[in-house]
């Protein structure tokens, strides 16, 4: 069944065109992978092995004399990430 | 100036003044005043608050009329003499003792009495005279701080603080009830039933869920955080044709943006950031015991914490500090600086393409830690597999804001069962989504 299935896969990558294809093939991958995906997330409500306390937003800070400096070094033309390179600062 | 303040928690109750408190039990030498004793400082070692000035040791009576049958109600939020059922409230609280307050005047280091240095050799079995027969009562500080003497009956306490780690600064009595443990780790579990392990079913009894004091180290940070990096600023966005290999043409988005080195700099000031202070309970790994679980827990509201008395302690457990301020100070700096991370985003919201921070660097000028017992409502289950391991679940509930979480065994067998029903179905769907929606 699933040989079946990743042959579709490849016929539904070839005949579609651009982005329709690109959405039905993620649906069927998706679908695919339902089962692993359902037994890791029932297995991690049940268990919640990866829950901690979030420091950050629970504990109470205070933030005074904020000062910086903004210098500007070059303008970037035609990126096509949409988000920067290595951007650390929500995490 | 920015405070960061968490989402509130069930605001506390004023604890109730009916009696009033017995002021010649913390009189003398202690007692609640502004210029706590402090020693040191002045010769560059931390500043040490004497937190246990005027505590007794042995028995410690009601003080109207002898007895030692001290309890704390959860409900009135008192503590009580189960023989005259006398009622009083502990008047010091952490503010009272000096170790609560201005954060952005703090300098070098401060030490509550509770917890400097563990001496390694100091004893952990303590011998008593009990003054009310004469016999010797051993307080086994490993497992609590009171013992009751076998021949009178009376309770025996440990209120001054010995170089073990066993007597801590402050504690944080109870809120919720038991009967209200036991319901949210009924609700937390019964929600978890179809694919829990079946033998953990038969063996669930909510009401084995155990009051238990855990240790913590809480520290007031004053800090200067210093971030580096770049940022970039969208400027402006557009789609782009582009002939393919094979010729055909496809749309893609392109982005134009201004980039910028940014420098963020800032006062910190941390207010009672709380790390455990067991080596054991530090441990989150989820191994053999699902710490994990009593870390999510957190936060309390230490700020309510008021001064160690062993009458909090009757009818529950505490787990012993075994870990100083020098073994949690990194983890300690580490969470601070992942705050500052986190109060740095506001100051940069111009640069909505993202920021790399390269170099932070956090100066603390002001340090302050307490050793806390903070209540921990904890339902155990000790999960045997086949294989001869085992692994201790764990359900906790936080004594004074009722936040649930736990680790419920899971039933592979049926859980797997289910998961290769879900998969062959949507496989199918696969299929037939495929051959149809063409």
């Amino acid at each position: 069944m699933h040989v079946l299935a990743l042959e579709a896969l490849t016929v539904v990558a070839d005949s579609s065109s651009g982005e329709e294809g690109a959405v039905k093939a993620v649906v069927v991958i998706a679908l695919l992978l339902a089962g692993p995906l359902f037994y890791g997330l029932t297995w991690g409500r049940y268990r919640n092995t990866g829950k901690r306390h979030d420091h950050r937003r629970d504990t109470r800070s205070a933030t005074a004399a904020e000062r910086g400096a903004d210098t500007h070094v070059r303008r970037l033309v035609g990126r096509t990430n949409r988000t920067m390179h290595g951007a650390n600062h929500e995490s | 100036m920015t405070v960061h303040e968490p989402d509130p928690v069930a605001p506390p109750h004023a604890p109730s003044q009916g009696s009033p408190p017995p002021e010649t039990r913390a009189a003398g030498a202690g007692g609640p005043h502004p210029g706590a004793p402090q020693t040191g400082g002045q010769t560059g070692g931390p500043t040490v608050v004497r937190t246990d000035a005027g505590a007794q040791d042995g028995l410690v009576k009601c003080i109207r009329c002898g007895a030692t049958e001290i309890a704390y109600d959860i409900a009135k939020a008192t503590l009580r003499c189960g023989f005259c059922r006398y009622e009083w409230v502990s008047a010091v609280t952490l503010a009272d003792l000096g170790l609560d307050g201005d954060i952005g005047s703090l300098k070098g280091v401060v030490l509550g009495s509770g917890s400097t240095d563990i001496v390694p050799s100091s004893d952990e079995v303590l011998t008593f005279r009990c003054t009310g027969c004469g016999a010797d009562v051993v307080v086994d500080t490993a497992h609590g701080t009171q013992a009751r003497c076998h021949w009178c009956r009376s309770v025996l306490s440990v209120n001054q603080q010995i170089p073990n780690g066993a007597v801590p600064d402050v504690l944080l009595p109870f809120r919720l009830p038991q009967a209200d443990a036991v319901e949210r780790v009924r609700e937390f579990v019964g929600k978890r039933q179809f694919y829990a392990h079946p033998r953990f079913r038969a063996e669930f009894v909510p009401e084995n869920v155990v009051g238990v004091y855990m240790p913590y180290l809480v520290v007031d940070l004053n800090a200067k955080a210093r971030l580096e990096g770049q940022g970039e600023h969208l400027v402006r966005r557009y789609t782009v044709t582009i002939k393919d290999a094979n010729g055909q043409e496809r749309s893609e988005t392109r982005y134009d943006a201004d980039l910028y080195d940014v420098v963020r700099e800032f006062d910190l000031h941390v207010d009672d950031l709380t790390i455990e202070s067991s080596a054991d309970r530090r441990d989150h790994g989820a191994g053999a015991r699902t710490n994990n679980v009593i870390n999510t827990i957190l936060p309390f509201d230490v700020e309510n914490a008021v001064r160690y008395d062993s009458g909090y302690l009757s009818g529950f457990t505490a787990e012993r500090r075994d870990t100083d301020v020098d073994g949690v100070r990194e983890p300690a700096f580490a969470q601070a600086k992942e705050i500052a991370r986190f109060r740095a985003r506001d100051m940069v919201e111009f640069y909505d393409r993202g920021v790399r921070w390269d170099h932070e660097r956090l100066t603390v000028v002001g340090q302050r830690w307490v050793a806390a017992y903070l209540p921990v409502w904890l339902y155990s289950y000790n999960e045997v597999r086949r294989n001869g391991s085992s692994r201790l679940h764990y359900v906790a509930v936080n004594g004074r804001t009722g936040e649930t979480m736990g680790s419920v065994p899971v039933n592979h067998r049926r859980l797997l069962a289910v998961s290769v029903v879900v998969e062959a179905v949507a496989a199918v769907a696969a299929l037939l989504l495929v051959v149809i929606g063409l």
